[in-house]
């Protein structure tokens, strides 16, 4: 009565039966429980309490209480939101282009044949594992207006100094080369990984084409890279949207609310002015901008994206 | 056959329930309150209660100190004390996130804007009682007192004092600009005076400034406020309902401070070590400046020549001789379990060599007992003149709204001293901020 499997072994037909799929059922679901656990506490959770505080005003010490769409309307009137969402708009536009041009350029350079050409790919993948407070006070030092060292070599190249992270005109722009810095060597390995899988016959035919490397570059590079194009762009642009850090640990959102991003309201709004619900209700607002602008890269640039 | 099969269904029942255990202990973890951080100090295992103490910005000759003084507390009181160091730039976040989820330490170092905002929130124990059957509370400046007291009730003990508006100068800078070094800049007009003197700049480019702005917004809130304070004014009403920045006085004081920029005596930016923890002063950037006594524990630490050339004086005068004065406290958690011996270690914090080691003498604060003046620190002449500058002291204007109102007004402060607003429009936009907030806004 016993079927022969694919590998020869007698298959016992009651282990088909109602009782084993239940158990196949269950022990895969207890085998990704600690995942889905994990997933539940710490992300569904969350994401679910932001929407409930969004709607109350709390402060964290007493019971949240009952305020409708009261916080959004706030926001809105709320002069330094609206700026720490241009901020943040205008630190994603200024990073992720030219950074993901950036990485792929880099990418490309160390994707060469040369000798020593593992020194240059740690080199400029130094920066990813650099913790981000160090690299912050050199910066501090490289921008510092008076005697900082971009300072003296624009002063000896008898150009005009600025005040960098201390002018509310140059201060997003200083985070954003430090920022495109820090990132560019981890997206440069996601493109290096990209190169790796683009198939050597491609080059050479076109080579025997008459290609150049110029041509090659846009003709076969950057089109077989376009799926990695298109997860880098949008995961750096979502990350772009998040930005905290730097500006939490170079400027405090200064001069002037100058580098005031969205995450770091949300923050001084919920930990520092305890101002629970607002902070949610920023966070509300955050989660359904990144789902619009993800909707929109994926629109326009899955378009160009030879995913096969 | 059946004798293996039925090893492998064991064995796989076995895997699937310690998947399920392995997932209901993640839960319990996550779920259990956390403890004493990593760099905490426990004393030796006791029989009696268990108390946890958060503290602040304790240097490590003052771990040390600690870890030793909770050691022989705890034999003689036959109690468990644990202690979480930490820093004070987290301390506020942590301790709020605490007691919303009902695991805040058992004591908990508060700062200068600490007291309405946690009592109102009844997150600190009132502390009458106790301190009712403390014979030494009078010990304490009246300043602190009232500083930890909200709507009649006390909930913290004040364990320092601080000031930011000390004056504090180069005795050789002085020299080399022709000045007298034992006349200090007495008024606003006379710090304006040799503070011009004293800048050395070339288009732009500062060798020294005569005086310094601190371009961080809760730092210009408070050297706007003792400007405040000493052009005659206050920054709330008696009943603190009011805000009342856009006044005369109000209008003098952002002035004064505007006016260091405007009249090139300070950089745009404010001068900056741009070195992490090194001040301005310490790297030998400013001549002359109101700061705080901890400021010259950063030179001592850091450019020992320039502690040895600095001198102090008493803080500025217009129409009257003031600075505002920041009290740093001991809060006990409105839940501790142990209430009568978390109350008792508070009180033995302040006494004796505790109070002088954990208050004053790591980072070179203020004295908020009289009995803390004793600190070898004030041996020095010129942390006597620090000493003897709180006579001058008052005590903030401080609401339960304070953590959103200092950053409010000190973003007006900085558009003003920026230039991006006139005075009067920064004085009347901070009020009109301040009033929002204090509405609920």
């Amino acid at each position: 009565m016993s079927a022969t499997s694919l590998y020869g072994a007698p298959r016992r037909r009651r282990r088909w039966g109602r009782g084993y799929m239940f158990e196949r059922r269950l022990a895969a679901l207890l085998f990704v429980l600690p995942s889905l656990l994990f997933l539940a506490i710490f992300v569904v959770y969350p994401i679910i309490d932001a929407f409930y505080l969004s709607l109350h005003r709390y402060d964290l010490l007493t019971p949240p209480i009952w305020d409708g769409l009261g916080r959004y309307r706030l926001l809105f009137d709320d002069d330094r939101f609206v700026k720490a969402l241009g901020n943040t708009l205008l630190f994603a536009v200024m990073t992720v282009p030219l950074g993901t041009a950036l990485s792929l350029l880099l990418a490309v350079l160390i994707n060469q044949p040369l000798r020593a050409i593992y020194i240059f790919r740690t080199a400029y993948y130094l920066p990813v594992v650099t913790s981000f407070v160090a690299v912050s006070f050199i910066w501090l030092w490289i921008y510092e207006p008076q005697f900082g060292l971009l300072n003296q070599l624009l002063e000896n190249m008898g150009l005009p100094t600025l005040s960098w992270l201390r002018d509310p005109k140059t201060s997003m722009l200083s985070i954003a080369i430090l920022s495109i810095w820090k990132n560019a060597g981890y997206n440069m390995i996601i493109f290096l990984a990209g190169l790796q899988g683009v198939p050597d016959y491609l080059y050479e035919a076109a080579e025997i084409d008459g290609a150049g490397p110029v041509q090659r570059f846009w003709h076969i590079t950057v089109p077989m890279l376009s799926p990695t194009t298109f997860f880098v762009f949008v995961v750096y642009f979502i990350g772009a949207l998040q930005m905290f850090t730097q500006s939490w640990i170079l400027t405090q959102g200064g001069p002037l609310d100058s580098t005031l991003t969205v995450v770091y309201l949300i923050y001084q709004n919920g930990f520092e002015f305890l101002k629970m619900g607002s902070a949610a209700a920023m966070s509300v607002i955050l989660f359904i901008i990144i789902a619009i602008v993800t909707y929109i890269n994926t629109r326009i640039v899955r378009y160009d994206t030879h995913f096969n | 056959m059946s004798s293996q099969l039925q090893r492998s269904r064991i064995s796989r029942r076995a895997v699937l329930q310690g998947l399920a255990f392995a997932s209901g202990a993640t839960v319990l973890a996550a779920c259990t309150p956390p403890q004493a951080g990593g760099d905490g100090a426990s004393a030796p295992s006791a029989s009696g209660a268990k108390i946890l103490a958060r503290l602040n910005g304790i240097d490590p000759p003052g771990q040390e100190f600690v870890n030793n003084f909770i050691v022989e507390y705890g034999a003689e009181n036959n109690v468990e004390i644990e202690i979480d160091y930490t820093d004070w730039a987290s301390s506020f976040q942590k301790i709020t996130t605490g007691l919303a989820g009902g695991t805040a330490p058992d004591i908990f170092m508060g700062g200068g804007l600490w007291t309405p905002p946690i009592a109102s929130k009844n997150g600190a124990l009132a502390l009458d009682d106790y301190i009712a059957t403390w014979d030494d509370w009078e010990d304490w400046y009246q300043a602190t007192r009232d500083d930890v007291t909200y709507n009649g009730t006390i909930y913290a003990v004040p364990y320092r004092m601080n000031a930011r508006g000390n004056i504090i100068y180069r005795k050789s800078k002085f020299e080399e600009a022709g000045l007298d070094p034992a006349k200090p800049p007495a008024t606003w007009e006379e710090a304006k005076e040799m503070a011009a003197q004293l800048t050395k700049q070339t288009d732009g480019k500062y060798e020294t400034a005569g005086w310094n702005v601190i371009m961080v917004v809760n730092d210009l809130t408070q050297q706007y406020e003792d400007a405040l304070y000493q052009a005659g004014g206050n920054y709330f009403s008696e009943d603190r309902t009011q805000p009342l920045n856009n006044t005369p006085e109000g209008e003098e004081a952002l002035q004064f401070w505007v006016s260091f920029i405007e009249d090139g005596i300070v950089p745009p930016e404010g001068m900056d070590s741009g070195v992490p923890n090194l001040n301005a002063y310490s790297a030998d950037k400013i001549a002359l400046f109101a700061g705080w006594p901890q400021d010259m524990l950063n030179t001592k630490l850091n450019a020992p020549e320039i502690w040895e050339d600095t001198l102090v004086g008493p803080p500025l005068t217009h129409k009257e001789q003031a600075y505002q004065v920041y009290v740093d406290k001991y809060f006990v958690y409105s839940g501790t379990k142990v209430p009568d011996e978390a109350a008792a270690l508070v009180r033995g914090f302040m006494s004796g060599d505790a109070a002088i080691m954990i208050g004053v003498e790591g980072i070179w604060g203020l004295p908020c007992r009289k009995a803390q003046e004793s600190a070898p620190i004030y041996q020095d002449p010129r942390m006597q003149v620090f000493l003897s500058n709180t006579q001058y002291g008052r005590p903030r204007q401080i609401v339960t709204q304070h953590f959103d109102v200092q950053p409010a007004m000190g973003r007006e402060v900085e558009a003003a001293v920026r230039g991006a607003k006139t005075v009067q429009q920064a004085l009347a936009d901070m009020d009109d901020a301040v009033t929002k907030i204090l509405q609920g806004g």
